[in-house]
Parts: C-alpha cells; structure tokens; sequence
C-alpha cells in the first residue's frame, strides 16, 4: 500500500463513475455515479494526507506541534467537507428528481425535452 | 515480503472496483443502488487502514446511513421498470472522453513518480504518535484553521434543507 496504488484505485474508480454519470439514462443512476467520483477524491486526499507529499517534509521530526500536524490531518479534514457538501448535493438532487417527477412522472433525462417545442 | 496490509487493501480495492462496475453497468437499478453500498463499505474500510477513522466513522454514518438511504427511497418512490438504467446514445463518445481523462491522469502519476523518487515515508515514531488520536486533533483543528469553511459548509447545509423543503412542498396550498 503506497501513494501510487491509492492513486491508481481512486482515479480508476473516478473514471468508472464519470463513465456512469456520462453514459445513464436514469437521474438516480447518474447521482450515484456522481457518488462515485465523490468518494474517489475523498480516498485521495486522505491518502495523500498519509502518504503524500506532506508527510515527507517531516521524516525525522520527533516532536509532535501544530506544523507537523496540519498538513498530516488537513486532507481528513478535506475529506469531511466534501463528505457534508455530498450528502447536501444528493439532498437536492434527489428533490429535484423527485419534483420532476411528480410534474412529469418521468425520471430519465432524454425525455426532458420541454424547452425544444 | 507481504504485509497483511497490503493484502487487505488489495481486497479492499477489487472488491470497490467490482462494485463500482456494476453500479454503473446493471441494468436493473436496484442492484446497482445495493452495490453502491458495497462501495461505501469497502471505501470504509480503506479508510481505517489509512489510519483515518474518523473520516471512517462518518463515512459510514453519512454514505451508509443516510445518502444509501436516501437513494434507496427515492428508487421506491419513483416507478421503475425491470430495465430501467439502460444507456443513452452517446455511451462511445463518453467512452473516449474517459478514455482520454484516464490517459491524462496516467501522465500525471508519471510525474509523481518522478517527484518522490529516492524520498522515504513519515517517520513512525511520529505517525504513532499523531495518528492515534485522530478524531481530537481534527475537532480542534475543525474550530481553530478550518473554522471559516466550517462556518460556510453550516450555511450551505441550511440553504439545502430550506431548498429541499421549498422544492417538495405540496403544491395545493
């Protein structure tokens, strides 16, 4: 387990969902593909945070302070936030879903074609 | 020499992609909606061997709680046939934009290759020290540096509940 499997997992999975939110022709199924990318970046900025960049600068530090500590849980804490703004967007998404469907009774995006006619 | 951990987030790692693939290939949306917490549990479990458990803990409250939840209830809600998350037209064009985006994110592990060859990691004196008591140092971290996004995210997460309120509200007033 290094930085570079972590990297390969979280952007094939990132992939595989952008894929997704592409390619469906359900409303649903393009939110969850969209939770997919989601939780690709959220498993890269806490691997990073663990094993990046960051945790090189202090190899051989033996003293635990504020400088040491910020860049080891600042992707944790990245990963939180984008963890809350996802649930909030899936929130919304679903109301809108949700909304188009009690107008249209539909929920597939090729037939949302009021603004052609 | 194979250490258990790379075992176990080796398996980790089959079984997200596996469930990913068929959250995005299964005809039948239900399935997919089932695989997708499949995904949120072995990211869970990805997370507690990157010594971030905190971020596990809520990762399984709030994917695994509520959103699978949330999901689950709209599928039932809306009327779906057998075949319902079949694929529009364009899956080629979508299938080249991928194509190309995974090719770019390829050159970008190439350079970060070359930037961290030859450097070691964390030293583990520190990170047993730092990393055991995680969840402490993010909730003071949470009010003191990050305080301002925290603030913002408070603020957007009212704007969403008064949205959802606004959009699904009854219509016969």
């Amino acid at each position: 387990m290094n930085m570079f499997s972590i990297f390969i997992v979280a952007m094939l999975i990132f992939s595989i969902g952008l894929f997704g939110a592409l390619s469906r022709k359900n409303l649903i199924a393009i939110l969850m593909s969209i939770e997919l990318m989601f939780n690709a970046i959220v498993l890269l900025a806490v691997g990073f945070s663990r094993l990046g960049f960051s945790s090189i600068l202090y190899l051989g530090r033996n003293t635990v302070n504020e400088e040491v500590l910020i860049p080891l849980l600042s992707g944790q804490v990245f990963g939180i936030f984008i963890i809350t703004v996802a649930a909030a967007e899936v929130a919304l998404g679903l109301a809108l879903v949700l909304t188009l469907y009690r107008s249209r009774d539909m929920a597939n995006v090729d037939e949302i074609n009021e603004l052609r006619n | 020499m194979i250490l258990l951990q790379d075992v176990i987030f080796w398996i980790l790692s089959v079984a997200a992609i596996m469930a990913s693939l068929g959250v995005v290939f299964l005809n039948n949306i239900f399935r997919s909606a089932l695989f997708l917490i499949l995904v949120f549990l072995s990211f869970a479990g990805l997370y507690i061997l990157l010594s971030a458990e905190f971020v596990a803990v809520v990762q399984l409250l709030v994917y695994v709680g509520a959103i699978s939840i949330l999901i689950i209830f709209a599928l039932l809600i809306t009327k779906n046939e057998k075949n319902s998350n079949l694929p529009i037209r364009v899956t080629i064009p979508a299938l080249f934009v991928v194509a190309t985006f995974f090719v770019v994110v390829l050159f970008a592990l190439n350079s970060l290759n070359k930037i961290t060859n030859g450097t070691k990691h964390l030293s583990e004196t520190i990170a047993n020290e730092v990393l055991q008591d995680t969840s402490g140092w993010i909730g003071s971290l949470l009010v003191s540096n990050f305080v301002i996004p925290f603030e913002v995210v408070s603020i957007l997460l009212l704007a969403t509940l008064l949205g959802s309120l606004m959009l699904l509200r009854s219509h016969s007033k």
